[in-house]
């Protein structure tokens, strides 16, 4: 395996690729990962480091950069045009990936944010062969909407996790608990389970949209969700919006039972390497037939 | 800034070199050692400003991932003293040589500050040593780091960790860096690891105060400043703060006293 450091944007932006130690063997499917909130390239819990490792074990190129203002890529000159900036910087990575190692096939990963980037971009790019979305941000289309995941997640997180932890029932027979909080929860939250607020947001339409024309393209689709991550109700309010079986027909969906918004245990971690390695796997395949 | 992969193949490390400019350079070279496991992620945007700050003030800087951590070789299961204090002494060859200049400022944030002192004292001492907030009690390090994670975690108690090194805040700590943090208390250095430095509070209250005294007793000149408004080592999610006000006084500090 090599890894190398890479630049552009007149060095502005920076990264770094690895890929396999036999150039012939290189797969024409490169990867790219998309920056997870402000941390810089290496990931949450160093997870992009991981995962390049890993698919690079496998064949592949892929490249982990820092977007302008993160890590160690220099701020930006727009102000305040973050789309431009984020399309712009994917561009160089891919021109950067087709340049040195002939790359004809994109697949893009993120976490959090960069889960929203790699959708956006795999929507744009025609050459994209495939999108790996974790605890993708979906928040901040709609408030009323945001307001009933957020309602959701609560009583999920009371029914499921809270439940079953000594340490919530020390706080609540010791006074410590937001009680008011935890009523409004159980005697509110099935009425919001059944809102029909979700099934009408014109953004949830476009979303189902945006994922029926990836799987026109034949775009290989895995969104993983953290159970305890408001992500997870999201794909729960997509679900109930298109039915189970048509998404399923989409994406490939899974669920880390107890994962959260950065899979912080290792086995969480080993859980999402592992989803990537046979979705990767998969889509370098394809490549070969 | 040049960023580039540094050392022998199979451990290579990864590095930013920030060079003064040419007609401000001091004849001095900061390296910046980072803390490792969470910390070192949360604290990558300030060691970044401060590298910048202390370039433009004229020294050149080098900051580096340690073995087993950020971007450099090794899986983190594989990072321990031995590795990070040799990580270390790769990182001062290579900032030496790039910046031409013998004299080296170590400046280490959390368990760097420690590893700094540790190499200061074991292999080689540096002219100055500015620590940021350093580990002086590793057993009592290591109580913080497990009531973090436990706290961080308790919700997903559920899920049956792996088998193996011990997790912390998301990353493997093997069982022999467990153990030398465990067994580290810098009040017992037996050699000064610097000439000049400056201190920080530890975040163990007291504890700063018996590693300043021990390093008088070395002969080191020491600084002390209270403990850093904001512990930013301590973010989660993926947000990242940065406490401009101690990079500004720490970049200010050395820029002074390397001039």
């Amino acid at each position: 395996m090599n890894e190398e450091t890479v630049a552009w944007a007149g060095g502005d932006l920076v990264g770094i690729v690895t890929y396999p130690a036999a150039a012939a063997s290189i797969s024409p499917t490169a990867f790219v990962l998309l920056g997870a909130g402000l941390l810089h390239s290496v990931g949450p819990n160093r997870l992009y480091v991981q995962i390049a490792r890993r698919l690079a074990a496998h064949g592949a190129a892929v490249l982990r950069f820092d977007a302008r203002g993160v890590g160690d890529s220099a701020a930006s000159q727009r102000k305040a045009d973050i789309a431009y900036d984020r399309r712009t910087e994917v561009e160089g990575a891919t021109a950067l990936l087709a340049a040195r190692f002939g790359i004809k096939r994109f697949a893009f990963i993120g976490i959090c944010s960069g889960a929203t980037i790699a959708f956006r971009t795999a929507l744009e790019e025609q050459r994209t062969v495939g999108v790996a979305l974790a605890n993708m941000d979906v928040g901040g289309f709609d408030a009323r909407l945001d307001q009933f995941i957020a309602a959701r997640h609560t009583t999920r997180y009371y029914s499921k996790v809270a439940l079953f932890q000594p340490a919530s029932w020390r706080r609540l027979l010791s006074g410590r608990s937001n009680y008011l909080k935890i009523v409004r929860s159980i005697v509110a939250g099935p009425l919001r389970l059944s809102s029909p607020a979700a099934a009408d947001a014109p953004w949830v339409s476009q979303l189902v949209a945006d994922l029926d024309a990836l799987a026109r393209r034949q775009v290989a689709l895995l969104i993983v969700t953290g159970e305890i991550d408001p992500s997870a109700d999201y794909v729960d309010m997509l679900r109930n919006a298109t039915s189970t079986s048509r998404l399923a027909g989409i994406a490939n969906l899974h669920l880390v039972r107890g994962g959260d918004h950065t899979f912080t245990l290792k086995a969480h971690q080993a859980e999402l390497l592992t989803l990537l390695e046979s979705w990767a796997a998969r889509i370098m395949a394809q490549a070969r037939t | 800034m040049d960023q580039f992969f540094f050392g022998e193949p199979g451990r290579r490390l990864y590095g930013c070199f920030h060079a003064a400019p040419p007609e401000r350079e001091h004849d001095a070279v900061a390296v910046l050692v980072p803390s490792i496991g969470q910390e070192a992620i949360r604290g990558h945007r300030s060691l970044r400003l401060l590298a910048e700050r202390l370039a433009k003030s004229g020294l050149s800087c080098m900051r580096f991932d340690l073995f087993g951590s950020g971007h450099s070789e090794g899986e983190d299961r594989e990072c321990d003293f031995d590795t990070s204090i040799a990580s270390i002494g790769s990182a001062v060859v290579e900032a030496r040589e790039r910046a031409a200049s013998e004299r080296v400022a170590l400046v280490g944030m959390r368990l760097g500050g420690s590893l700094a002192v540790l190499y200061g004292a074991e292999v080689q001492a540096t002219e100055w040593q500015v620590l940021w907030a350093p580990a002086v009690d590793g057993a009592a390090y290591l109580r913080d780091l497990a009531s973090d994670h436990e706290r961080l975690t308790r919700r997903r108690a559920r899920t049956r960790p792996l088998p193996g090194p011990t997790e912390l805040l998301g990353f493997s700590f093997s069982a022999a860096l467990v153990g030398a943090i465990r067994d580290m208390d810098l009040t017992r250095i037996a050699t000064a690891p610097g000439r000049h430095m400056l201190l920080t509070n530890s975040l163990q209250g007291a504890a700063i105060d018996p590693l300043g005294e021990r390093l008088m007793r070395l002969d080191v000149e020491i600084e002390e400043r209270p403990a850093p408004r904001h512990t930013v080592w301590k973010q989660r999610g993926l947000n990242v703060t940065v406490d401009h006000e101690f990079v500004e006084f720490v970049g200010g500090w050395l820029a002074a006293a390397t001039a």
